[in-house]
């Protein structure tokens, strides 16, 4: 992405990312993605079976800490993604991770307006079910973006071709979720979403 | 140590090409040296050779280059590069472009993408089987030899679900992909040769066509059964998945060879590659004593003797 001329806002793993920093700011939280415009989230991620006490089956990203060798859950439904800055707030957000967008999880979680999507987000990239680390997936992403690929075709290519070398028993499944005005959008030219037109997911399965 | 090393350059060295061009991608596997690997793998219908290929520049006709044309509508101004001598580019426009076809003769490939996803009903999208006839048809197009494409397309669906005030859409499928793989001298290649989406009322959207022009470089005799498990002992195998927990593997006390197939190793279409070259992925058992574990290895097929 540099190579494209952008710049690094931040970038930090392990115990440097914390869960203050992720949740939202109704949670007290400081939302850091929503300052920036194009944000990347990589860790764990898990679904639910069973419904939470408010009767909301919520998928969970695990934050790792080093001191403890452990990793703690926090619920997706804590994060809010979406800058309102029209300058520099998050318009496109990817988090990569297993099941963060399961798809019964996800219709829990919309039902519930619980999804960490607000009116500002334009797409949110992720996946459904298995995500299997690949050393290329990032590359073919940011070469698929700064070719002028839309966001979320640019997702798809990158799984398509960071898996394509490989021998998966269980297939892999690429989510978009966003508003309908928004799904064309490159780097360069996007639409403002209007949320009025109702969420739209869009899968497709990348491998094998 | 000196052992290992001894065996993979004695492998190495029955070849012309560089070593590096052979390469296999997944997660390395040395087994521990007193690991007793066996042989249970029929293999009457192995052939008995196979060549190397080396990947010289294609020559697309003008007919390929304006069928092409064709499927995205282009005409000779939507050119954007006229003095790049190694592709042809079109785009709809210079910036912001929505459909885009581009030709790069020297890895035989052909990429189109229409990516302006409209807001239009569903209208018409092909069944699998309608999808399937359609590809095939798109590739006499392009000028390539269908019988090289023996084996059964995968088909992958792209689904939308929407979620208006409240009320969710019953999942509908947006569009197609059919993905076919070439076989060379009847091996099936790695890596779909060609791709291609279709959306409403057939339109293609996007494919990939990787139809490299191969110049037999180098034919060998097909390893030993014994020659494959000195290969896989020298740790020249690795198993095909981008992650991969040991720990069962660890335990193993026998490894049997349950099933060989020959592959070609293909690199993505638009990727480039200097020869198309076989090998063999392995059904592998591991004996944990109580219990059986199964995975796969791939794994050099040539021996280095030559035909």
């Amino acid at each position: 992405m540099k190579k494209g001329g952008w710049k690094t806002a931040f970038d930090e793993g392990n115990n440097s990312v914390t869960y203050t920093d992720l949740k939202k700011t109704s949670l007290g939280g400081n939302s850091i993605f929503n300052n920036v415009n194009f944000g990347v989230l990589l860790g764990h991620g898990s679904y639910s079976t069973t419904a939470e006490d408010d009767n909301v089956k919520y998928t969970y990203f695990w934050l790792w800490n080093n001191n403890n060798n452990a990793s703690t859950p926090v619920r997706f439904a804590d994060f809010d993604f979406g800058g309102s800055d029209p300058v520099n707030g998050l318009r496109w957000m990817t988090v990569i991770a297993c099941n963060m967008l399961n798809s019964s999880d996800y219709s829990s979680m919309k039902n519930n307006s619980r999804l960490p999507i607000n009116d500002n987000l334009h797409l949110l990239n992720g996946v459904n079910g298995a995500f299997y680390g690949v050393p290329t997936v990032g590359t073919y992403y940011a070469t698929n973006l700064l070719g002028g690929v839309s966001i979320k075709q640019s997702w798809i290519n990158a799984g398509q071709q960071a898996y394509a070398h490989y021998s998966l028993a269980n297939s892999v499944n690429f989510v978009t979720v966003g508003w309908p005005d928004c799904q064309n959008d490159t780097l360069t030219s996007y639409s403002s979403p209007d949320s009025d037109d109702g969420l739209q997911s869009t899968t497709i399965k990348v491998s094998p | 140590m000196k052992i290992v090393l001894f065996i993979i350059a004695t492998f190495i060295a029955g070849f012309s090409l560089p070593a590096d061009s052979l390469r296999l991608v997944g997660v390395a596997y040395l087994p521990p040296t007193n690991l007793e690997i066996t042989w249970s793998a029929p293999t009457n219908e192995l052939p008995h050779g196979l060549w190397v290929y080396k990947v010289i520049p294609q020559d697309f006709s003008m007919a390929v280059i304006s069928n092409a044309m064709a499927i995205g509508s282009f005409q000779a101004r939507d050119i954007i590069n006229p003095r790049d001598t190694n592709m042809i580019h079109f785009q709809d426009r210079k910036d912001n472009w929505r459909r885009r076809l581009e030709i790069v003769p020297s890895e035989g490939w052909i990429g189109y993408l229409d990516q302006w996803e409209t807001k239009e009903p569903l209208k018409n999208v092909p069944s699998e089987d309608e999808a399937t006839k359609l590809a095939m048809d798109y590739l006499f197009q392009l000028g390539i030899d269908r019988s090289q494409f023996v084996r059964k397309a995968r088909i992958n669906p792209t689904t939308v679900i929407r979620l208006h005030q409240g009320q969710k859409s019953p999942e509908e499928v947006v569009r197609r992909e059919v993905v076919l793989n070439r076989c060379i001298d009847g091996v099936e290649q790695t890596v779909g040769s060609f791709r291609i989406t279709f959306g409403n009322n057939a339109k293609v959207e996007a494919f990939d066509l990787s139809w490299r022009n191969l110049q037999a470089y180098e034919s060998h005799q097909l390893a030993t059964a014994n020659e494959i498990i000195g290969l896989i002992k020298g740790g020249q195998a690795v198993i095909p998945l981008p992650e991969f927990d040991f720990t069962q593997l660890d335990q193993a006390k026998k490894l049997t060879i349950a099933k060989i197939t020959p592959y070609y190793w293909g690199e993505w279409p638009s990727d480039p590659q200097d020869f198309v070259y076989p090998f063999a992925q392995l059904e592998m058992t591991a004996d944990l004593g109580n219990t059986n574990f199964n995975f796969q290895l791939r794994c050099p097929i040539l021996s280095t003797n030559k035909f």
